[in-house]
């Protein structure tokens, strides 16, 4: 029996796999996607497509990111941010309150380093699937049921 | 704070039931130091552990919505995390508070304990989850 199996039988399978695939590393996560497509490509594929990335975070509607800014710690979000372009950074900053701006840009001074980066990533990703949950965000929307 | 209490207490209690002495007599006694000493690490040392590994914060810590995590994932600390943490506060106590007074002026704006354990103390704002 195969590990994807497990996610196809459970009840909340579906969004649990797909929450395990955007919370795990890049480089494991492919891992993970390559057994799957051995196993059952069209499931894979599939929960691929409603997994989250910082990319898609940056894509968020202003009212959308400012959920998401409010949400995860300060400097976290700064982290994430540290090696974006400035656009991106005015984005986040614009869209968050007076006091969680300014302590943003009191930490995007701080020298990150790559492993730093990802964690940092990888938990505004975490943050973001939260707040989908509470349906505060739309965007990627995990379905209850699969077709 | 309750450590503290419970601390001074002890101290209080220890040598008000005999000598001549006041309350400061109590630090005289080199063997009653010592023992205050241990009971405090006693005391101390799985409150820092077990707070930070299970809570990610302590009851200081808590009304300023300060956590304590991994520097990389900043997700929840690991016990071995935690211990070696609460041992770095003993590095960071020395030498003046040093290593706690770096944290303000460190490229990465971490105290001494911190960069020893590998963890870093966030602030979670009012949205947090």
């Amino acid at each position: 029996m195969g590990i994807y199996s497990r996610f196809k039988r459970a009840q909340d399978g579906f969004r649990a796999l797909v929450e395990l695939l955007e919370s795990t590393p890049v480089t494991r996560r492919q891992k993970m996607i390559d057994a799957g497509m051995a196993e059952d490509p069209a499931y894979t594929e599939q929960a691929l497509k409603y997994v989250l990335s910082f990319e898609d975070v940056i894509q968020l509607p202003d009212l959308e990111l400012a959920e998401v800014v409010a949400a995860a710690p300060p400097r976290i979000m700064a982290y994430a941010i540290s090696q974006t372009s400035d656009e991106v950074k005015n984005r986040f900053l614009s869209n968050a309150q007076p006091r969680v701006r300014a302590e943003i840009k009191d930490y995007l001074s701080v020298q990150v380093g790559l492993r730093e980066l990802g964690g940092a990533q990888l938990k505004i990703v975490e943050v973001t699937r939260q707040l989908e949950r509470r349906g505060l965000i739309k965007t990627k929307r995990i379905p209850l049921q699969l077709d | 704070m309750i450590l503290g209490v419970v601390y001074w207490m002890r101290i209080f209690v220890s040598h008000s039931g005999g000598g001549t002495g006041g309350f400061f007599d109590a630090f005289n006694p080199l063997w009653l130091q010592v023992m205050n000493g241990i009971l405090y690490l006693l005391l101390s040392l799985p409150y820092y552990i077990i707070g930070h590994r299970r809570y990610g914060t302590t009851l200081g810590k808590r009304p300023f919505r300060i956590y304590v995590v991994d520097n990389s994932t900043f997700g929840p600390i690991t016990l071995r995390q935690s211990v070696i943490r609460c041992l770095g506060y003993a590095v960071s106590y020395a030498f003046f508070m040093v290593g706690f007074i770096m944290a303000a002026y460190h490229p990465t704006k971490r105290a001494l304990h911190d960069l020893i354990a590998g963890t870093v103390s966030v602030r979670r704002t009012d949205g947090n989850l």
